[in-house]
């Protein structure tokens, strides 16, 4: 006779919260309330591989013609900008 | 051969001080020059004062603000039995896990020898599956 076999992955006694990472023991999430700091870290986190590409795509960029052509555009206009100040 | 609570002690120290506070320089005073630690975690067995930091070192490269408390001791003839929880936010990379920020407690047992005021010999098994759910690293169960 077919009996039901108890889930393959059990909880652990304690589960991260799915916000800020926070180790929580289980029944105990209502009476979690996130840190601020730790909320940040964690999406930082995260965030880090879109980060990591956004630095590498800034690189790319300021090293191209048109990146290195936009960065000497924008001095000339600062110091325009300070002249007639 | 050393009191019961002479090897509370040194087992105490292995987790607060060495992994737990990342006093390193600990293992120097007492971790033997022929220790063997079998970490049900690693494939091979760490060896010497130097496997303990390197060990050690990992888990706090991976977990920077790892903490471990003793939940229980019970020590015997030469051996020390030290039940202990660790918590610590994954921020390095663990075992090729890139990290995720997610906070880990863990639960884990040290059976240590010690010999002449030094840990000889380590036995420790801990919660390892139960790490790699809280990280993400394998799938929880929601329902029954």
């Amino acid at each position: 006779m077919y009996r039901a076999m108890p889930p393959p992955f059990p909880l652990p006694a304690h589960m991260p919260c799915p916000e800020c990472g926070a180790s929580v023991a289980r029944g105990r999430e209502d009476d979690h309330v996130c840190e601020e700091e730790r909320l940040l870290r964690y999406r930082m986190i995260q965030l880090r591989e879109e980060i990591a590409r956004f630095d590498d795509d800034l690189a790319a960029y300021l090293s191209s013609q048109r990146g290195r052509f936009d960065v000497w555009y924008a001095a000339r206009e600062r110091s325009k900008r300070r002249d007639q100040a | 051969m050393a009191t019961t609570d002479e090897l509370k002690t040194i087992g105490r120290r292995v987790i607060e001080e060495i992994f737990g506070e990342g006093r390193l320089e600990v293992a120097d005073e007492i971790i033997s020059a022929d220790f063997v630690g079998y970490d049900a975690a690693l494939p091979e067995p760490n060896r010497g004062i130097e496997g303990v930091k390197q060990s050690a070192a990992g888990y706090r490269a991976a977990f920077p603000d790892i903490t471990f408390v003793v939940d229980e001791q019970i020590a015997e003839g030469d051996t020390v039995v030290t039940r202990w929880t660790g918590r610590g936010t994954h921020e390095g990379d663990l075992f090729g896990i890139a990290p995720t920020g997610k906070q880990a407690t863990v639960t884990g047992i040290s059976i240590d020898r010690i010999a002449d005021g030094k840990v000889v010999e380590d036995h420790t098994n801990w919660d390892t599956f139960g790490l790699m759910q809280q990280i993400g690293a394998i799938p929880t169960a929601t329902t029954a």
